[in-house]
């Protein structure tokens, strides 16, 4: 399955969730090895998807060290929490290809909300993708 | 449908409620909660544990269906825990002073809360 397979069928997944969620800020999914396969945001936020996707595969890379030293098993959730808000980045093997799925939402979700809103955007892409 | 946030006010004008929250059971963590008393941060990771527990019990046990509820008495305390039909993972969790409660009463109002709580 190329990427554009996959475009073509979570970005209604991703569109769901945004409208949804009025809170929520931006949805991004990368390979972990840093390249954008798509992106969709809130209307009033813009950022650069290449500089994403390498953040986000850097983050993965350490995320899956760190958890693989310490506790000898893959990382599933890491969150950045900030002033305003919370960004969760979770691992998504599909299609024996690993992506990182981002989701960013400001301070009204919590980090819980966003923790259950992501597993559960992962689990329906991975349903919709395997299906 | 209401809100995370309506859920809980809805909870805590059951008679007798302490505190309530909603959880997400997997991690233990908050998605909200109202009312004092209770170290509701505290219920919440701890009652998760209660709730995973009595799952892996019924699947040990073999036995089909879902937890509607479950009911701890303490001495000056009713909990109820009540997991969500809308959003798998998650529990309402109420905490009642017993002498002021009425059980019954409490009982179908959380209900009536869970099923009208919509998908986060």
């Amino acid at each position: 399955m190329t990427h554009e397979d996959i475009v073509k069928q979570i970005a209604p997944l991703f569109t769901s969730y945004l409208n949804e969620n009025p809170d929520m800020e931006v949805i991004f999914l990368a390979t972990t090895d840093g390249f954008p396969v798509l992106n969709q945001t809130a209307p009033s936020k813009c950022f650069e998807d290449d500089k994403m996707a390498a953040a986000s595969s850097t983050l993965y890379s350490v995320s899956n060290a760190v958890s693989q030293q310490i506790l000898n098993k893959a990382f599933k959730v890491t969150f950045i929490e900030s002033e305003d808000g919370n960004v969760a980045f979770v691992a998504l093997p599909l299609f024996e290809q690993h992506f990182v799925l981002a989701m960013s939402a400001g301070g009204k979700i919590n980090i819980a909300s966003l923790r259950m809103m992501i597993n559960r955007l992962a689990r329906e892409i991975h349903a919709k993708i395997n299906s | 449908m209401s809100t995370i946030e309506e859920a809980l006010s809805g909870m805590m004008t059951i008679q007798g409620a302490l505190g309530c929250a909603v959880v997400d059971y997997s991690s233990g963590m908050l998605l909200g909660s109202q009312g004092a008393g209770v170290d509701l941060e505290l219920a919440a990771a701890g009652n998760s544990e209660v709730v995973k527990a009595k799952m892996n019990t019924m699947k040990s046990l073999g036995i089909q269906g879902s937890i509607e509820d479950i009911l701890i008495t303490l001495q000056d305390q009713l909990h109820i825990i009540r997991p969500s039909t809308s959003n798998e993972g998650l529990f309402l969790y109420l905490a009642l002073d017993k002498n002021t409660a009425n059980l019954a009463l409490a009982r179908r109002k959380i209900n009536d809360l869970e099923s009208d709580l919509k998908r986060v």
